[in-house]
Formats: C-alpha cells, structure tokens, sequence
C-alpha cells in the first residue's frame, strides 16, 4: 500500500489519499494532517482537470509544489493519489 | 427576628390567583350549551371518531394487502436493474477520472527534484507573461462607428 514512499531519504512526510480524497496513509509532518490532504487532492484533481481538457492524453508524472526550504511531490499510481514533503538539501 | 406569622408555610402572595376570590370562568361545555343541541353533538362526535379512523395506518392490516405474486417478481427485477445501473454508473464515476498514473510512485518522488535553474526560468517566464498581458492595450486608430452613405 505504502509502496515504500516512506523511505524516501529526503522525506518530511507523506500521505497516500484514495481518488476519492480518502486517506489511506500518512506520516511525519503530514500524518492525520485532513487539512492539508484536502488540499492536495485538490490540486491534484485540478492539475488532472486542467490537463485532460486541454489534451486528453496528456498527464503529469509528477507534480511539484515547490517552497523555499520544502516541496511537495505529487505523483498518481493505481487510481491512488502519493504525496511526499520533501526537504531536499540546498543545491549550491 | 421573624415575625411570628411568617414561617416557611405561610404565603408570600397576599392574594393568590386561586384561592377563590377571583371570579371563575364560567363552565362552557355543559351551560353554555342548550340541551336542543345534542343532536348536533353527537354528529360532531361520529365525525370525529370517522376522522380518526381514517387518520390510522393499521399495521397488523396491511399484511393482508399483498402484492400479486407477478407484480412482486415484477418489482424486484425493477429494483434490482436500477441498483445495477447505479452501482455502475457510480463506480465508473469514481474510478474513471483519475489516470491510472506512474507504475512506481516511489521511485517518482524520491528522483531527484526539478533543479532550481528551471523553476527560476519557469518563474521568470510567467512574469514575463503576467506584464505582457498587463501592458497590453487597446489603441484607438479609427472610428467604430462607420456612417453609411444613402444615397
């Protein structure tokens, strides 16, 4: 179920949401976040929306919210939304 | 420090509203009514236990109206193709829309992450679009209004 996000090195969290925004996982800074995970299924279906109506075949493979010290990683697999907090070091 | 005739017994209202001295209202059932209206009464109360009777849902009666066997049969192939038709329709509602995306999602996010260089072009680009978009301007060359000449 977790598909091994957990142990993504630079992780501050995760959540693994069902399509219909039911979260299946979470943890770190994200665990038992609904807030947040509402949120981001709703980026997601947005990202989704804008995508299929523009191109029918065209889809992200991920999608990056990007802050300045974290990010959020977005990635659909299964009909299951993953969400990873990630707190890369800064690229000098 | 009590006055002797106050205790927890006596009345803290001088005059009460029922002890009598007020006058009572005057019994309107059985002497306002004259006794040629009985009848009428009577009627009234056959009415009302008609009413009631009609205003009951008898439980223990309704077993007795069963269905037609056929309709029954009937019934239930109705219900049970419209649970059907619901459970698809929601089903493919629900699991249709969302792509079935990357085949390993762990290894999507843990890749390495989009490097700076492009987010400030992708940064630098929008703002770019955003004040072109904000400097564009209608200018005003000729009339819009084109009279027409009649001959």
């Amino acid at each position: 179920m977790m598909q091994g996000i957990d142990r993504i090195p630079d992780s501050a969290g995760h959540i693994v949401m069902k399509e219909d925004g039911a979260v299946v996982a979470s943890g770190g800074d994200l665990e038992n976040d609904e807030v947040m995970a509402d949120q981001l299924m709703r980026l997601t279906r947005l990202s989704l929306k804008v995508l299929q109506s523009s191109n029918s075949s065209a889809n992200f493979r991920r999608l990056s919210v990007i802050w300045d010290d974290f990010q959020y990683v977005i990635t659909v697999s299964n009909h299951r939304v993953f969400v990873c907090k990630r707190r890369p070091d800064p690229v000098v | 420090m009590q006055t002797p005739d106050v205790n927890d017994r006596s009345r803290l209202l001088n005059n009460p509203v029922g002890d009598g001295s007020a006058t009572r209202p005057v019994n309107s059932y059985g002497s306002a009514m004259p006794s040629q209206q009985k009848g009428n009464e009577q009627s009234a109360l056959n009415q009302i236990l008609q009413q009631t009777a009609s205003d009951i849902i008898d439980v223990a009666a309704l077993d007795s109206q069963s269905l037609e066997h056929s309709d029954y049969v009937d019934r239930a192939r109705q219900y049970s193709n419209r649970l059907t038709v619901m459970c698809n329709t929601g089903r493919t509602r629900s699991r249709g829309w969302m792509p079935a995306g990357v085949a390993a999602p762990q290894v999507v996010l843990a890749s390495p992450p989009v490097s700076p260089l492009d987010v400030q072009l992708v940064t630098s680009m929008a703002e770019h679009a955003s004040q072109s978009v904000r400097e564009m301007k209608v200018k005003h060359k000729e009339d819009l209004v084109v009279p027409f000449t009649v001959p």
